[in-house]
């Protein structure tokens, strides 16, 4: 994961820059779609689909109106809503992340801490899961999480900044 | 928390995101943002890991562009020229498409502003059908006919004794409306071929069976002009026209008619009666004996042949007019008629070019005020369903 803005390559074709994109935000893309919807198995058909969909729309992509990085990140959100909105047809997504699923990089971070964190983060909204999983889990740069919730930056600062508060109130609450 | 809630950031809070990002950079934060860096790395440590397998499945497709495992359209050379449909349109409003196809929409617009200025400014007048005509006379305008006689005006069923004198009238099938019809033509003609259009006229009128009943023709300068009270066979009105139209450009053209069907029946009926009285008259003349009452019976049919002739004459006038149309024919010179009258001079040109315009800017205009609101009614329409899908979307997120 990475926090450093995409540089633009002009020089390149859409489908390089893509492969590029692809190459640098994959495990992004599935730990934010994983993290949004609790749920492995649907994340990587849903990652497969929100590339698909990249790779086909290349050409639409407009650099005016964000990164290539906020664009890719938008398509997977959409492709995430709207397979919410067809299972909310048929029935209510009821899988959750095991516990295992989470491999800590931090050897350093104790079992207790990851547990109490875990616990924090099952007590918010899903508007707030996403918050955290576009910052924490897809590394985006705020901006770029304004450009994907379709939010003013300043809107987008001050929504996740409610929420991490949120998260540490949890947190100490667990503690 | 609301989802567009706009609220202004304190000091503090930019403070700690700054700090949130630092920890997550790696870079040290101050002492009091310790506690938000560790929970910043504890969520981060959190991040779900994609398994080796769907990485390396994923990556596969990766590198053959996701072509064969899409259900979308797939990315290739085939599908860089015919592809989805987002493609296409944004290949048809990228300048390098829309460009031409703009140009070539407007050159269409003005191919047909042209083609309706010509049609309807007098580039020459369309023929109207010639009923009952033959080949021209040399030195006459196709369209007259050698002998006029066509049935286009009705004409009565039944002349009344005495009106036969009338014109030419046409064998009429059943009861027939009896229609007086005028008519005035306004053709511009260049300055200098008023005299000849003028002699044409004389020809033409002749030629459709008719004649000028007067005239006024007037050359030199701008003042001056033909006019002409012709008078036409009605059955040849309109073949007539036709061929008068192309002596210039037509300025103005008008038809009135009047129905005198009435007029005609009461006329007849006071005839015929007049006609028994005076039948009755002859007989009682042959039957006088005494001469007192032989004058009074002269004196009374003298005044009944009087009323007859007056009557009969009132009907002939009247079936004349039926028979043959008054035509108010005008020539009017015209200095910019060059193009129209077969001359091209500057002036005309300019003319010409400023009616082509004139037109080209009318069916722009015409055709912005069809577009427009179609566009509207599409545009509102797409901005209505991107809005509901959005919200539909995010109503999912927080039913999730």
């Amino acid at each position: 994961m990475t926090l450093t803005v995409l540089a633009p390559l002009t020089a390149d074709t859409p489908k390089q820059r893509l492969e590029r994109l692809y190459g640098e935000c994959r495990d992004d893309v599935y730990a934010y779609l994983a993290s949004l919807l609790r749920d492995r198995c649907l994340a990587e058909d849903l990652t497969a689909v929100a590339f698909e969909r990249a790779f086909r729309r290349r050409r639409l992509f407009n650099p005016r109106r964000g990164s290539e990085r906020a664009w890719l990140f938008a398509i997977a959100r959409n492709a995430a809503l709207d397979e919410l909105r067809r299972r909310s047809r048929r029935t209510a997504l009821v899988s959750d992340l095991p516990a295992d699923a989470f491999k800590s990089a931090e050897e350093t971070e104790g079992v207790l801490r990851r547990v109490t964190v875990q616990a924090a983060l099952a007590g918010l909204t899903p508007r707030e899961r996403e918050l955290i999983a576009l910052k924490f889990h897809a590394g985006l740069s705020n901006p770029d999480i304004a450009r994907v919730l379709g939010v003013s930056e300043s809107n987008a600062g001050t929504l996740l900044h409610r929420t991490i508060t949120k998260l540490r109130k949890a947190c100490d609450e667990q503690a | 928390m609301s989802r567009l809630e706009k609220t202004r950031m304190t000091d503090e809070a930019l403070r700690e995101l700054v700090a949130i990002d630092a920890a997550l950079c790696g870079e040290t934060v101050a002492p009091e943002h310790v506690p938000l860096a560790e929970l910043a790395l504890a969520m981060r440590a959190l991040r779900p890991r994609p398994t080796d397998e769907f990485v390396q499945t994923l990556d596969a497709r990766a590198a053959r562009g996701f072509r064969h495992e899409s259900h979308e359209a797939p990315v290739d050379d085939h599908s860089r020229r015919f592809g989805s449909a987002g493609e296409a349109w944004r290949r048809l409003t990228s300048p390098r498409t829309a460009l031409p196809v703009l140009g070539l929409g407007v050159a269409v617009l003005l191919a047909v502003a042209v083609a309706v200025s010509l049609w309807g400014s007098g580039g020459g007048r369309v023929a109207r059908p010639v009923r009952g005509g033959a080949p021209a006379a040399p030195g006459v305008i196709a369209g007259a006919p050698a002998a006029p006689h066509g049935p286009l005006v009705s004409a009565p069923a039944a002349r009344p004794a005495g009106a036969g004198a009338a014109a030419p009238t046409a064998g009429a099938a059943g009861p027939a409306r009896q229609v007086e019809r005028t008519s005035t033509l306004d053709i511009g003609v260049a300055q200098d071929s008023i005299q000849s259009a003028a002699q044409r006229v004389f020809t033409l009128a002749s030629a459709f069976g008719g004649y000028v009943k007067q005239s006024n023709v007037s050359s030199g300068g701008s003042q001056g002009g033909a006019s002409f009270d012709i008078r036409l066979p009605s059955s040849n009105l309109p073949s007539a026209i036709a061929a008068l139209s192309h002596l210039g450009h037509v300025r103005s053209e008008n038809d009135t008619t009047n129905d005198v069907t009435n007029q005609v029946g009461s006329l007849q009926r006071s005839l015929g009666d007049l006609q028994a009285e005076r039948s009755s008259l002859l007989r009682q003349l042959a039957g006088a004996s005494e001469a007192q009452q032989a004058a009074a019976l002269k004196a009374r049919l003298h005044a009944v042949e009087a009323h007859i002739s007056q009557l009969q004459g009132a009907l002939r006038a009247l079936t004349a007019r039926v028979d043959y149309t008054s035509l108010a024919l005008s020539l009017t010179p015209e200095s910019s008629s060059g193009a129209a009258s077969g001359d091209l001079t500057p002036g005309a040109a300019t003319g010409d070019a400023a009616r082509i315009l004139d037109a080209a800017l009318a069916v722009l205009v015409i055709g912005a005020a069809a577009v427009l609101p179609l566009a509207a009614i599409v545009i509102a329409g797409w901005m209505a369903v991107a809005l509901t899908r959005r919200r539909l979307r995010e109503q999912a997120l927080d039913a999730s």
